[in-house]
């Protein structure tokens, strides 16, 4: 669904190798490591704060680490020229918890999908207009092509961020709490959109999902990484993860965790027994 | 005689119109009132040396705009409307410091402030029409990172848009053409040639393409609209200029209310 019929992308692998980002006195990631091979799908689950959308930032090469190495398709971003650290950005695609926009510009949503072009595309106006049309078309949002983005609701825009994402047919998607604003048969449309991608038919993409809601995680996802206050709490198999001590502990809470269909729910179950009364 | 100055209205008009679209989507109207004071000071400064006053105007003019695009790599979430308001004030204080010690003829240091279109030289209009080609080639080539670099600074960065390069770019030929255009309004109000038509557009225009478009439409209706009046009933230009465009933009305003009360929305 999301790369292209024509085109496989190549999936890329990265990494943090003992990566600190220290923002003043805050310290936003502590010495982090984690590998992550091509074509794998991870899920970073963590509280607010926890360091998810930093780390989204560092594997995007838009965030330069105050220690340590962030490592795309092998190569150091950061010791990369500026042409070669725009060549691996061409092969990535994020989508953001909420795209910060200008409401005073009046772009349709074709144009904002346009915007989203990796620069090797950018300039041949008929593939641009060629992936528009085919990502809006994958999204079944061909409809709001020429409708102003401006004017669409939070959920709608998400599905044109998600659309943006189709458009550049990358190597490595990042999403950042892609949920956010969807309603629930959205949520859904998305989980099975994720889960088409962990199935080796369409494989061909790394993916790196943030949420801090469980049951957003969909079943195909190889690996889970549990992040608090900077560090990784556990790297492993969901069902190692989604416990009710390991959820318990990460979010600070006690909790209940139910399987269905597939999928973990984790439910709140009071404060921890530490923070109660006697 | 006339050719030209209707010339300099036509290329200022567009080329004015064309920037304002980018000045206004970053949103620095004071852009143009900012660099339009630094190439005042440079003016004023080298009046005050005895050093030619163009080409010193021009460098002022060059150097805030490469200190604006400065500021923003290097503080990427700054508010370039707070920087540019400081820069004006800065370089406001220095081009009245030169007038205070100016002790010769006033009269080309006010043509600065306030502009003569009828004393533009067919050299000062083709460098006017240069600088035109250029920037419409620069847009061309550039439209779709310009557009995410207004729309959304954080998806022009993850889209792959090397936001400072063309942001420095984009002041610095913004700087050029401000201090070049100086001539046909002046600095103190070249700021509404740059915000009124593109403010104007951003009500009616429907996409981007359409934004670019009304601009220097709308642009070349204030500078035409402007000289011709100030022409016919022998009145300063700069000032017809202002109140023209000032009057596209009113009109502008009531098209969109009309547009949405046609809508629905109240």
């Amino acid at each position: 669904m999301i790369t292209g019929e024509g085109e496989r992308a190549q999936p890329l692998g990265l990494g943090a190798e003992g990566v600190t980002v220290a923002v003043g006195r805050a310290m936003l990631l502590s010495e982090l490591s984690l590998q992550v091979a091509p074509g794998e799908r991870v899920a970073l689950l963590g509280p607010n704060g926890a360091g998810k959308s930093t780390l989204l930032a560092l594997f995007n090469a838009m965030l330069r680490p105050s220690t340590g190495r962030v490592m795309l398709d092998g190569e150091d971003v950061w010791s990369a020229g500026a042409a070669r650290r725009a060549a691996l950005r061409d092969r990535i695609a994020t989508v953001f918890q909420r795209l910060e926009h200008n409401p005073l510009v009046p772009a349709t949503v074709a144009d904002v999908v346009g915007m989203a072009m990796p620069a090797a595309v950018r300039r041949n106006q008929a593939e641009v207009r060629e992936r528009i049309d085919d990502a809006l078309e994958r999204m079944g949002i061909a409809a709001f092509a020429r409708r102003p983005y401006r004017g669409l609701s939070g959920g709608e825009q998400q599905k044109v961020q998600l659309a943006m994402a189709v458009a550049r047919r990358p190597g490595l998607i990042l999403l950042d709490e892609p949920a956010t604003g969807l309603d629930l048969d959205w949520q859904e449309r998305l989980v099975a959109m994720l889960e088409e991608l962990g199935s080796a038919a369409v494989a061909g993409v790394t993916i790196m999902l943030a949420t801090h809601v469980v049951h957003q995680v969909p079943a195909g996802f190889d690996r889970v990484v549990l992040l608090k206050c900077g560090r990784v709490l556990f790297d492993g198999r969901a069902s190692e993860a989604f416990t009710a001590e390991r959820l318990g502990e990460l979010y600070g809470c006690r909790v209940e965790v139910e399987r269905r269909h597939g999928r973990t729910y984790c439910l709140g179950a009071g404060p921890a027994r530490s923070e109660v009364a006697p | 005689m006339m050719l030209w100055w209707q010339l300099a209205a036509i290329i200022g008009g567009l080329s004015t119109g064309l920037l304002g679209v980018y000045v206004v989507g970053l949103r620095m109207p004071f852009l143009g009132v900012g660099i339009a004071h630094s190439a005042m000071a440079g003016g004023v400064l080298a009046a005050v040396a005895g050093w030619p006053m163009l080409p010193v105007a021009v460098a002022m003019s060059l150097a805030s705009g490469g200190a604006l695009a400065w500021h923003a790599s290097a503080r990427p979430r700054a508010d370039l409307g707070i920087s540019t308001g400081i820069l004006l004030s800065l370089m406001m204080g220095l081009a009245f410091l030169g007038m205070g010690m100016h002790r010769g003829d006033m009269t080309p240091l006010l043509s600065l402030l306030w502009g003569s279109l009828l004393f533009v030289r067919p050299v000062d209009v083709m460098l006017m029409a240069v600088l035109g080609v250029v920037l419409v080639a620069f847009v061309a080539r550039w439209h779709r990172s310009l557009d995410a670099l207004i729309f959304s600074r954080p998806l022009a960065r993850a889209a792959g848009v090397r936001v400072s390069a063309l942001t420095t770019a984009f002041l610095l030929l913004a700087s050029l053409i401000v201090a070049i255009n100086l001539n046909i309004v002046g600095g103190l109000m070249i700021y509404s040639l740059l915000a009124n038509p593109a403010a104007a557009a951003y009500e009616v225009g429907g996409s981007m393409r359409a934004v670019r478009v009304l601009s220097c439409v709308f642009g070349l209706i204030s500078t035409l609209g402007g000289f011709w009046i100030a022409y016919l009933a022998d009145l300063p230009v700069g000032a017809c200029i202002v109140i023209v465009s000032t009057v596209v933009y009113g009109v502008a305003l009531v098209v969109a209310r009309q547009r949405e009360v046609g809508r629905g929305v109240s």
